[in-house]
């Protein structure tokens, strides 16, 4: 049986972003007897960087990089310099019913941490919550604590209900779909220490689930090369203006090997990119002042290897207004496309344009989120909700 | 008395332009595959040219295209000396210097500049014995590091090449076997450049003579992989754990049936995989040898230390430890004429290994059958291979 995503192999991966319908289907509870298939391709993107045949696959974290907050099992929420008086007002704006707005003021350990107030409370309140509830919580709390925001909300990638029931046991399935709901076409979750206290002891159902929750989305691209490829166009888009200027070689030595007419996208990115393609940070790529996240991707793609002095406080503008160009487009490989917020000019994301709707990147600061690469809708999919963007595009000037 | 023969055959075939992979040392250039079961399942490759970027051909030095032959030796008398001394006949000896125009520079030996009729006609035995001579003195830079051709098909080696006939036919008449006859030496650019009369033909025969044969290697993988089995092979013990999570979801995937070997590598090898080193990798002094190579294989943050470091054999008690075949994904093996390390590789899967045969900037990290590595490296065909597993942990 294939998988039970409502689309067909002939649509887009764009197609498949997750969607109402998935939803629908992902926690449904139909048998499923038969080993269950990742939807894939091949889906084809053809133009100055040849035809790119792709095909999508999920990487899970490995166990040893999850770390011990991932286990927390302290449910809370912090609501920055509101007061409390001020949060039980907002909840009855998110549709709180009174006696769970009641429960909460009266059960809930309410504190002042630094960062603001916070309530903490227990599996009574999560079991109470209704989607709404937390469809409107999780979309204040993206407007007002961003911070806060990026490490309780969680955007599910898995792909289908038979793939979480071949890694998760029945019960464990059935508590993940109590406590998602849905960002516009983003299946989320804000409840992992929820789950946690429900798993007790369970320590490999705990890791289990950790791992499918930090499941991403990649990509495994190959280019076509035969006998017609034109060796010089695919040369003058790969090398970028000189940037990996050893592309040609490889190119041409797959054109004329017999029985070789694709070459993995991997060999044609520059060192940065392949060495953390589909790959996780290391602890050799964090410092006290920061961790690597989407501009630390960016910024690095052309670079020969790594540097701890990305992690330092400087603003944006000391890599874009030095090391970069801005241009109007269109984009070309290794292009840096940053997201500005209109409204007030801050960063939101930036990601790396390879060809046509391809892209390179990390999604948030999380150890657990790898360097993928993905489409461009996929990618954005978890920005649809309230966001307006103003969108630049900047290259890396040579010999920098 | 075999090399000979297959050689011939070599020498006929080029004059007729006919394909001859039936004389010549097995060719992956098709597509080779590891069938059957094996640790690390189910493995197709292919042979891929590689040629040194055009940036990096031309810092290369294009040598006179008159050929010369040093020794160390400053008077003719001792030179006859020393060629009588390696095993040359009288008659052999005349033979060699009546074809030389000499030159005795008492500061690095005798300069031998010898004719084209002596380059061009010189017996197989003969070429074979005065190579290796030749070999021992760095500074003659094409004996001590020959061009190196794993197929005596000589079309097919410089397919799309450029090169024209009359130089093919010159590299089949000049070329002569490897040690361990799985392969083909060249060592007369000087005598190819003859014919290159402007800037551009010098490029492109030094170019073809750069390629270097590279391997392109695919995992077969499908729903009914053994994902167990092959993760613990390409896994080697937890010390390449991070390829698992993309090897899994490639099995579950089923119209990705083949995985690019370069997801398998560990970080700092798949960077490097089929990349010649840029300037930029030798800013801290030096460049990537061998053993800067294999050292770092599984080290994400790659260590500055070279085969010719003070430490690095106590480095290799402290952190290897001996290891006998089966070899495994990741093991080093050192290639050592006797107590000699003269280089090393990693074992991949299926006798192919990860390599880079120089520190120069000429020569890429690649993948190679290993046959193909010890061919390039043992010039007096006695090598022997010692293998060497990283330890899960450390000695004190």
């Amino acid at each position: 049986m294939k998988s039970r995503f409502p689309f067909s192999s002939e649509k887009s991966l764009s197609s498949s972003r997750i969607s109402v319908l998935t939803v629908l289907f992902l926690f449904s509870f139909l048998p499923c007897d038969v080993r269950s298939e990742i939807p894939t391709g091949p889906n084809t993107t053809t133009g100055p960087w040849g035809t790119i045949e792709y095909y999508e696959v999920t990487v899970e974290p490995p166990t040893s990089i999850l770390w011990g907050e991932l286990f927390d099992t302290r449910s809370f929420w912090n609501f920055g310099e509101h007061s409390r008086d001020d949060v039980l007002l907002l909840l009855e704006e998110f549709k709180f019913a009174p006696a769970l707005i009641e429960k909460l003021s009266t059960d809930g350990v309410w504190s002042e941490s630094e960062t603001g107030t916070e309530v903490d409370f227990g599996d009574e309140i999560v079991e109470s919550l209704t989607t709404a509830n937390r469809t409107a919580l999780a979309a204040w709390m993206r407007l007002n604590d961003n911070g806060y925001f990026s490490k309780l909300l969680m955007n599910l990638e898995f792909h289908d209900e038979s793939t979480l029931r071949q890694r998760l046991k029945a019960s464990t399935v059935a508590l993940l779909q109590s406590v998602t709901f849905l960002r516009k076409n983003v299946v989320s979750m804000m409840d992992r220490p929820y789950l946690m206290r429900q798993l007790g002891d369970d320590e490999d159902e705990k890791r289990a689930l950790i791992r499918t929750l930090f499941s991403t989305r990649s990509l495994v691209a190959r280019l076509v090369i035969d006998e017609d490829s034109d060796i010089d166009a695919l040369a003058e888009y790969w090398s970028a203006e000189g940037k990996t200027p050893g592309i040609r070689s490889l190119l041409e030595g797959v054109r004329i090997a017999p029985g070789v007419d694709r070459i993995d996208l991997v060999h044609l990115l520059p060192p940065f990119a392949r060495k953390y393609y589909c790959s996780f940070i290391k602890l050799d790529d964090v410092s006290p002042t920061g961790v690597p996240d989407c501009f630390w991707t960016s910024v690095h793609f052309f670079k020969a290897r790594s540097t701890l002095r990305m992690l330092d406080k400087l603003s944006i503008d000391h890599y874009l207004k030095f090391d970069f160009e801005e241009i109007d487009g269109p984009a070309t490989l290794g292009d840096m496309v940053v997201l500005f917020n209109r409204a007030d000019g801050k960063f939101v994301h930036s990601y790396v344009n390879i060809a046509g709707d391809l892209v390179f990147t990390k999604n948030g600061r999380s150890f657990a989120r790898p360097l993928i690469l993905t489409t461009r809708e996929n990618m954005m999919s978890v920005y649809e909700e309230g966001y307006d963007f103003e969108t630049r595009i900047f290259r890396r000037k040579p010999n920098t | 008395m075999s090399l000979v023969l297959r050689f011939s055959v070599f020498l006929t075939a080029i004059t007729t332009g006919l394909a001859f992979a039936q004389s010549t040392p097995a060719s992956t250039s098709a597509g080779s595959r590891s069938s059957g079961t094996h640790p690390w399942g189910d493995l197709e490759y292919y042979e891929i040219p590689l040629t040194c970027p055009e940036h990096t051909l031309r810092m290369l030095d294009i040598p006179s295209s008159q050929t010369e032959w040093l020794f160390e030796q400053t008077s003719i008398k001792g030179l006859r000396a020393h060629l009588t001394a390696k095993g040359f006949p009288e008659e052999e000896i005349h033979y060699v210097l009546d074809g030389c125009t000499a030159i005795f520079d008492p500061a690095i030996g005798t300069r031998l500049f010898p004719d084209d009729d002596l380059v061009r006609n010189m017996p197989l035995p003969l070429r074979v014995k005065t190579y290796r001579i030749l070999a021992q003195n760095p500074r003659n830079r094409f004996h001590h590091r020959p061009l190196f051709m794993n197929s005596g098909n000589v079309t097919e080696w410089f397919r799309d090449s450029g090169l024209p006939r009359a130089i093919l036919a010159d590299v089949a008449q000049l070329a002569y076997p490897t040690p361990t006859g799985n392969a083909y030496y060249f060592s007369d650019v000087s005598f190819l450049l003859r014919q290159a009369h402007k800037s551009p033909e010098e490029q492109l025969v030094m170019r073809a003579l750069m390629r270097r044969p590279a391997l392109m290697a695919r995992l077969k993988l499908d729903t009914n992989s053994d994902l167990a089995a092959l993760s613990d092979y390409w896994a080697a013990g937890f010390k390449n754990k991070d390829i698992l999570p993309l090897m899994e979801s490639v099995v579950r995937t089923k119209q990705v049936d083949r995985l690019d070997i370069a997801h398998l590598l560990p970080p700092t090898p798949r960077r490097n995989l089929f990349t010649f080193p840029e300037l930029s990798e030798g800013a801290s002094g030096r460049f990537p040898d061998w053993f800067w190579t294999c050292y770092n294989f599984f080290r994400f943050t790659p260590v500055d230390i070279y085969a010719d470091s003070p430490n690095w054999e106590a480095l290799m008690t402290r952190e290897f430890e001996l290891a006998l075949r089966p070899y495994q994904f990741g093991d080093m093996l050192v290639v050592r004429n006797g107590d000699q390390a003269i280089h090393g590789c990693i074992y991949v899967a299926d006798d192919i290994v990860y390599t880079k045969n120089s520190a120069d900037i000429y020569s890429p990290w690649i993948l190679m059958k290993l046959d193909d590595v010890l061919a390039y490296h043992d010039m007096r065909g006695d090598a022997e291979i010692t293998a060497h597993r990283k330890r899960e942990v450390p000695l004190p």
